[in-house]
């Protein structure tokens, strides 16, 4: 359903979790947020000891295996489908930044936030840089997947970033604008069953104070930038809780709700609508994904030795590659499935308009093609964590007695029977929202049915291609 | 607000303790594990090599050396010290040594680890104790131990051939005088697998090793 007015804003069932009092009394305390971060610092600290003196082996290297295997699974396969951006509320990476400026962890300081407190450039109020962030450290992936050094260096330039952003700009502009990650679980978590929001617009539009936007006794105002007033999609809010706490009128809660509400919206009060910025981000991700699965996957032994940095023009051509269907390559080919798509249709809308809100339908697929190529290694590998928590630096120690354990790959023959699903799941639901987005946009059912078919054909095409990625 | 006080000296506390404290019981937790062992990681010469390419003891102090592989399968060989051992990826693999005489005792790898294997040499320099010039060892070459070391691992551990030819009695070395082996040995043999050991082993390490192929091609064979 079209959203038109703030009175009929959720035109979906909700169920507030916040109701259960002792949730709602455990959101609301100001120290909930840094009980989430402060495990995740610590595992964070554990990472960059190992990463930097450890050893270079990477399946016996703690910040290898905990970071691209256990925390990507987790994030990928549970945290994202399942509760949104609720990494970005734990994440340690813009923690020190955030608390600085604050000059508070937990309590509400009064008063002048330590920054310079610039305000973020307009031209870049968008997910490009987020994109490009993104697609810079995926080229490198093979290196830094692989080089405990690497994955060092890597995440203690987001720290660094985040901390010398938080002090020239005001708020989290570095989890909104510029972190990579934090792009793609945006887009994502558009997805997810659960979501932070007013529980009546309507009480927002008659509430003069805005205690949410400015900030009151209770909590900060808002780290991302949003206006829950008008907050209708998860990518736009970080799970902070600052405005749950703020709120007087008792008006934010978190939800539960049927999935992937956000993909349906087309237009809602305080929104620009459907954007390019997030369509490329969207064509990004499946791309990866699907590059990735022929690189690391496929039996092409020499596209791996060229991503791994080997030698220069190899890598060169890969790069080029990689960049060329990323940014070039699969957008063109969905350019002409959605001319095809609109020419059959004799839709009168601009090609740009349709290509950009038709992107949104791969948003599904995408993400279940990144839960089928992270199964792919996930259960193969998992069981290297095992000996890492007797000896997370890869030094000879045993600290729990396991540092011996062999490495087990779980189940391997049954990995494809759960990749199938899930990819087809996410064939299904893509095509489903495609069918709708096309109706949204050409009017009429009949239409939108007509304009499917090429859409339909190149999910389809993914998926078949992902499928030949994984049973060879 | 006294009570959010509380609470944020307590984050205080745990955020300090989480980034210096936990920093720290690392550290203590490899002082216990580790002590004072010293390490050589083993690398492919493309990425580096040893590292550290040179290791300094002093003279009679008791070490534990620990090695372990980064990539492969490599071998470290002590010609000098009697030490023969195979590294693995991921393992660490101990060895106490007490070397008595001060010198410069080279590191190869025994394993044919990449295509510039010839290049993985590391040097232990063994100091004396109360300081002073490091003195070159002398000691006579043992030619078996340096072909177990440097040939074994292309023409076989009894020089019956694998990627390299047969060096016992069914190859040519008994047909071959001293100065072409000395010649093949010093400069490889050029588009072939055969690197020139010129540069890394002494005369006298070449004429042990040409001793030992003699040795080696006059016995019937070997078991
Ligand atoms: S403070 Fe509460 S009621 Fe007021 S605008 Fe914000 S969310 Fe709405
Ligand atoms: S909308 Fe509320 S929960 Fe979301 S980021 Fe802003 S303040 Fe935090």
């Amino acid at each position: 359903m079209v959203v038109r007015g703030m009175a009929r804003a959720f035109a979906y069932p909700r169920l507030e979790l916040t109701r259960c009092s002792l949730l709602r009394r455990l959101v609301k305390h100001r120290a909930f947020q840094f009980m989430l971060i402060l495990p995740n610092l610590a595992v964070f600290v554990l990472v960059l000891v190992a990463a930097f003196l450890g050893t270079p082996v990477g399946n016996r290297n703690f910040a290898i295996i905990f970071v691209w295997i256990v925390w990507w699974a987790a994030l990928i396969i549970l945290l994202i489908p399942l509760a949104g951006r609720i990494w970005c509320a734990m994440c340690p990476i813009p923690a020190p930044g955030e608390w600085l400026q604050r000059l508070a962890i937990v309590t509400r300081r009064p008063g002048r936030p330590f920054t310079l407190g610039l305000s973020w450039p307009r031209a870049l109020r968008n997910i490009w840089l987020q994109n490009g962030t993104f697609l810079a450290v995926a080229l490198f992936s093979a290196l830094i997947l692989t080089r405990p050094l690497a994955t060092g260096i890597v995440l203690a330039l987001f720290i660094g970033l985040a901390l010398l952003l938080s002090l020239l700009f005001e708020r989290r502009v570095f989890c909104r604008y510029v972190c990579p990650v934090g792009g793609f679980i945006g887009l994502y978590a558009m997805v997810a069953p659960l979501e932070l929001r007013v529980k009546d617009p309507q009480v927002c539009v008659t509430h003069k104070e805005k205690d949410c936007l400015r900030g009151n006794a209770e909590g900060y105002p808002c780290p991302w930038m949003a206006y829950p007033g008008n907050l209708w999609r998860n990518i736009d809010c970080g799970l902070c809780t600052e405005c749950l706490k703020a709120c007087p009128k008792e008006n934010v809660g978190i939800f539960l709700r049927p999935f992937g509400q956000d993909l349906l919206l087309a237009r809602a009060p305080g929104w620009k609508g459907r954007s390019l910025d997030e369509a490329y981000k969207a064509f990004i991700m499946l791309s990866c994904a699907l590059i990735y699965s022929a690189v690391y996957i496929g039996p092409w032994g020499f596209l791996k030795e060229w991503a791994n940095l080997s030698d220069p023009a190899g890598f060169a051509l890969y790069a080029t590659g990689f960049l060329g269907v990323n940014l070039i390559g699969l957008p063109g080919v969905f350019l002409i499935a959605v001319a095809l798509a609109r020419w059959i249709a004799r839709a009168g809308i601009p090609l740009r308009r349709l290509f950009v809100e038709l992107a949104y339908a791969l948003v599904p697929l995408g993400l279940t093609g990144w839960i089928a190529f992270t199964l792919s290694f996930v259960l193969v590998n998992i069981s290297y964590a095992i000996p890492l928590l007797s000896d997370p630096l890869g030094r000879g120690w045993d600290l729990l007695g396991t540092a011996s354990h062999p490495w087990t790959p779980y189940i391997p023959e049954l990995v494809p029977l759960l990749q199938l699903p899930v990819l087809w799941l996410g064939l299904v639901v893509s095509i489903g929202l495609a069918f709708r987005i096309a109706q949204q946009n050409l009017g009429d059912a009949a239409k939108a049915r007509r304009a499917l078919l090429p859409i339909a054909s190149f999910m389809t095409l993914i998926v078949l291609l992902f499928q030949r990625l994984y049973l060879g | 607000m006294g009570a959010m006080k509380g609470w944020e000296w307590l984050a205080r506390g745990l955020v300090l303790s989480v980034l210096v404290g936990l920093p720290l019981s690392l550290w203590a937790a490899d002082r216990v594990w580790n002590g004072s062992a010293r390490w050589w990681i083993a690398q492919i010469p493309e990425s580096g090599g040893w590292q550290p390419p040179t290791l300094e003891v002093q003279a009679g102090e008791e070490i534990r050396l620990r090695v372990t592989s980064a990539d492969v399968v490599h071998g470290l060989s002590i010609p000098g010290l009697g030490i023969s051992v195979t590294v693995e990826p991921g393992k660490v693999r101990e060895i106490r040594l007490r070397p008595e005489r001060p010198g410069r005792y080279r590191a190869i790898c025994t394993v044919v680890c990449s295509p510039r294997h010839g290049e993985m040499i590391a040097e232990l320099v063994v100091r004396p104790p109360g300081g002073g010039p490091i003195p070159e060892i002398t000691a006579a070459p043992d030619g078996a131990f340096l072909f177990q070391t440097y040939c074994a691992a292309c023409h076989g551990p009894q020089g019956e051939g694998k990627i390299g030819p047969p060096l016992n009695a069914a190859g040519r070395v008994p047909q071959m005088d001293e100065a072409t082996l000395r010649a093949i040995i010093r400069q490889g043999r050029p588009g072939t697998a055969m690197p020139a050991w010129g540069d890394r082993l002494s005369s006298e390490e070449i004429e042990a090793l040409i001793r030992f192929l003699r040795e080696l091609s006059q016995e019937p064979s070997r078991p």
